[in-house]
């Protein structure tokens, strides 16, 4: 961060049952051009360019509220979102997504993992991160059959699934 | 002695298939989405994921107390939503009716079954919107940046 021009968005600890204190941050240059965002044991940082969409910063507060999430936050006992998978998550979205693609939802799932959906009136693609480096897909166009596949390190036909709906 | 594990759990045939199955959908997680294509809220495929041992806990209304509403099925859970599926639907998915009653709800039960996200959906779509949950009208992210521009 040194020379950059950083705002501190949000600065909170978060504690969660026998996991010590965690910390995440975001921080923005004064432009917004900059954005660090960390958990626990590791970090991301990126440069925002005219190749991400706009709503990339709104997707990292969507990901600290997952991470902010304890034990049985959906009442029937949902373990707490892994911050490895929160990593991936927004990593493999970063390198995935184009300037037109419209904002994914962000779900959380009840195994721990982070789900990005897209419901748009061509397709819908869903892709669901379980553990680091598998990503679990399911495409399904308005006009053909479903493919559900498991990805772990060809993205190609994924990125193309994506353009699809950008 | 050979341990052959516990019985094969059996299909509730008591549970008619035009019996509505509940579960809740907690608020502020996007367990509610826009369908574009449908153009209706649905539940998430993610509300339909199995925790453990291929089971997913559902409330078996046919079992509830005559008159039980969603709002008491969440009650205690301020800001929730209810899905409602039916059970054959879920059957048709291949899917068993399992009850089993904890304390606080004699109704509970679980929907057992394998449940790979092409079932996940299948369940989600099949599944109304009994109660939203609080934020359900909030997040729409459809529009692009070059919409927005």
């Amino acid at each position: 961060m040194s020379g950059e021009a950083a705002t501190l968005l949000t600065d909170f600890d978060v504690r969660r049952a026998g996991t010590g204190q965690d910390r995440v941050r975001r921080i923005s240059s004064a432009d917004g051009g900059l954005v660090r965002y960390s958990i626990r044991d590791g970090s991301i940082v990126w440069l925002t360019s005219p190749s991400l969409p706009t709503w990339v910063p709104a997707i990292v507060d969507d990901l600290v509220r997952l991470a902010l999430l304890g034990d049985n936050w959906d009442s029937y006992g949902a373990r707490p979102i892994r911050s490895e998978n929160i990593r991936t998550a927004f990593e493999a979205l970063l390198t995935l997504v184009r300037p037109t693609t419209p904002r994914p939802y962000v779900v959380p799932t009840v195994s721990g993992g982070v789900q990005f959906e897209w419901h748009t009136e061509g397709a819908d693609l869903e892709i669901e991160i379980a553990a680091p480096l598998r990503l679990e897909v399911f495409w399904e166009p308005a006009a053909g059959p479903a493919v559900e596949l498991e990805i772990i390190s060809d993205f190609q036909r994924l990125r193309d699934w994506i353009a699809q709906i950008s | 002695m050979i341990d052959s594990g516990p019985p094969p759990e059996e299909d509730d045939a008591g549970v008619a298939d035009d019996a509505d199955m509940w579960r809740r959908l907690p608020p502020f997680l996007n367990w509610v989405i826009w369908d574009a294509r449908e153009r209706t809220f649905r539940a998430s495929s993610a509300a339909f994921q199995n925790l453990k041992n291929r089971r997913l806990s559902v409330c078996l209304t046919c079992y509830a107390p005559v008159a039980f509403t969603p709002q008491a099925f969440v009650e205690r859970h301020p800001g929730y939503g209810v899905a409602a599926i039916r059970t054959g639907d879920a059957r048709a998915e291949g899917q068993i009716i399992v009850p089993e009653a904890v304390p606080d709800e004699v109704a509970h039960g679980h929907m057992v079954g394998d449940k790979p996200k092409g079932v996940q959906r299948a369940l989600a779509r099949a599944a109304r919107l009994l109660l939203l949950p609080e934020d359900a009208i909030a997040p729409l992210p459809t529009l692009t940046d070059q919409e927005a521009r």
